[in-house]
């Protein structure tokens, strides 16, 4: 064979590559393509036989539905209540975690433990805890506290903020995205700032938050995109209860999909989803060129 | 009186807020546990959470309950060791190849894998669902392993191939001039020295897929394909017995606990290193 070392090389190489990139073109690259395709067309998968061209008219239509605006309000509300909660509390808890260096085993690992745990599974218990008549969060309101019975998918408000919350029993991957970025911190530079004679809060806040920003910025936009992917939570929590207020975009994209089978409307949707996450990430990059 | 070696008072202070806050986390745990080996009288009569009167009653009534309980866990495990095993092995190939070697359509193979990691699960949903549909391979396990394997593939190569880059390149050129061929230098010696990688995208592969929902929701419709992560989300409208409930989650979530138990600080390099590059 006229092969040369340098092309059996090359060769090698995408044989390497060839079978998980198959894998990702069938499964991943095909279907987002197929969708592409369908966000074009009128496809009602229980009575039509076959996609209508349409052009851009579902990309219009949506924006003429009143529960597809009111999923992208719950879901921006999502987002909102989530960054507070999603970026400050696990930075909080890596900075505490720092600061003792170590001796930290046994707190990180009852942080970091609820990621393993299926999201549906831990739906389910706080649904058992939280349950109006028999969870364990009235008996203990009740019994022990002697108030009212709180009902918390009662009132939209609060069931998303439960909602968020619930979402945020998960935190443990942006904790150990700070506490990464904290152990390269420059410790002689926070030496120095204490024999400056700054005070702990003043170190934090001009010496180790200064140093981590990059990292803030990548768990911020982890913390959005999360906040725009969720479905599971509204999927088992409350099925987008009460009355649509907790709804977000990729929970009324399913519903579109599996309950109206709306197939083309539904992928419009979803591309409308995968360009809002995009924009996101773009924005990502681009703080990540200015630094 | 004995001192205790100096621990400041902010340190004691820390101490007690993150000990408030690791109670919180595992707060679920304790409570599933805990009712899963209560009595039903003491689950409904009985704010405390420990109970002294402990019973195994609520796991022997899984049985009896009508719940294919068995079904969706061999499902789980099935899917799951499949999905895991194949990620594993064309991730370590993958990896491989992009880590070591140049060849002109390396970069938009690369852009593309990664690329597909910023889409939302729900835009594959569709076409997913109508594809299988007229394949006939919906409502069954390999149409649920096929999706999986290639959701899970690009992440898994983006690690392995951040480790395969850290082997310095000399490893390679030795074995070549000892007559190995790139397959033989691949699979004797650069998987050996490579193996902590491989038990890190293999732990977080595992831990995505039998935590995964949204594809099985979508695609299976019948015990024949169902996992824990979706079967038992059906029994939440039923009027279930809280202690069967916790007994059943309790058995669903043994083996990624036990799991992350053992291999914590792989599990948490692994995460790691997905942030080092978004």
């Amino acid at each position: 064979m006229a092969m040369t070392r340098a092309m059996r090389k090359r060769l090698a190489g995408f044989l390497f590559v060839l079978p998980a990139f198959l894998f990702v073109l069938l499964f991943m690259i095909f279907p987002l393509l197929y969708s592409l395709f369908l966000s074009t067309t009128s496809y009602n998968f229980a009575y039509d036989a076959s996609p209508t061209f349409i052009l851009f008219q579902n990309y219009v239509e949506i924006f003429k539905d009143p529960l597809f605006l009111n999923s992208i309000k719950v879901t921006l509300v999502f987002v909102g209540l989530g960054i507070p909660i999603g970026i400050i509390t696990p930075l909080v808890l890596a900075l505490l975690l720092d600061s003792l260096g170590r001796r930290t085993t046994l707190y990180e690992s009852a942080i970091f433990v609820p990621l393993v745990v299926p999201i549906s599974l831990g739906c389910l218990i706080f649904l058992l805890m939280l349950d109006p008549t028999n969870g364990y969060f009235n008996f203990f309101l009740t019994k022990r506290l002697g108030l009212q019975p709180f009902n918390w998918v009662e009132s939209g408000w609060t069931a998303l903020l439960i909602m968020v919350l619930i979402s945020n029993w998960e935190m443990g991957y942006q904790v150990i995205l700070f506490l990464t970025a904290l152990k390269g911190v420059d410790r002689e530079l926070i030496e120095a700032a204490e024999i400056d004679g700054a005070s702990g809060i003043q170190r934090v806040f001009y010496v180790t938050l200064p140093q981590i920003r990059e990292t803030t910025a990548v768990v911020s936009v982890l913390a959005i995109i999360r906040a725009f992917k969720i479905f599971v939570h509204p999927m088992v929590l409350t099925r987008g209860g009460p009355l649509h207020a907790t709804e977000t975009i990729y929970f009324y994209l399913y519903r579109t999909a599996f309950e109206f089978f709306e197939m083309g409307k539904a992928s419009a949707m979803a591309y409308f989803l995968s360009f809002a996450i995009l924009l996101v990430s773009v924005a990502n990059l681009k703080i990540f060129k200015t630094d | 009186m004995i001192r205790l070696r100096r621990i400041k008072g902010w340190q004691l202070l820390v101490h007690v807020i993150l000990a408030v806050v690791s109670f919180v986390f595992i707060f679920p745990f304790l409570y599933i546990i805990a009712t899963a080996f209560k009595t039903e009288f003491d689950t409904f009569n009985n704010p405390a959470l420990l109970s002294l009167n402990l019973t195994l009653e609520n796991f022997h009534m899984i049985a009896s309950s009508g719940i294919k309980l068995g079904a969706y866990y061999l499902n789980s495990v099935i899917l799951t060791a499949v999905s895991t095993i194949f990620v594993v092995i064309i991730s370590a190939a993958g990896g491989y190849g992009f880590a070591k070697f140049k060849f002109r359509s390396r970069k938009p193979m690369l852009i593309t894998m990664l690329l597909t990691m910023t889409f939302p699960l729900g835009a594959l949903l569709v076409p997913m669902y109508i594809m299988e549909f007229k394949l006939q391979i919906d409502d069954s396990l390999i149409g649920l392993i096929l999706p999986n394997i290639a959701v899970n593939a690009p992440f898994a190569i983006f690690i392995m191939q951040a480790i395969f880059r850290t082997i310095p390149d000399e490893l390679i050129d030795y074995a070549e001039i000892d007559g190995c061929t790139p397959f033989r230098t691949w699979l004797q010696i650069m998987i050996p020295v490579a193996k902590n990688g491989l038990l890190t995208a293999g732990i977080l592969c595992f831990r995505s897929v039998w935590g995964e929902y949204t594809l099985a929701r979508t695609l299976s419709s019948s015990a024949r394909s169902i996992p824990l992560s979706v079967g038992l989300t059906f029994l939440k409208w039923e009027r279930w017995h809280f202690g069967i409930m916790s007994a059943i989650i309790l058995l669903a979530i043994i083996p990624p606990v036990i799991i992350f138990l053992i291999f914590r600080n792989y599990f948490q390099r692994g995460l790691a290193i997905g942030a080092v590059k978004g």
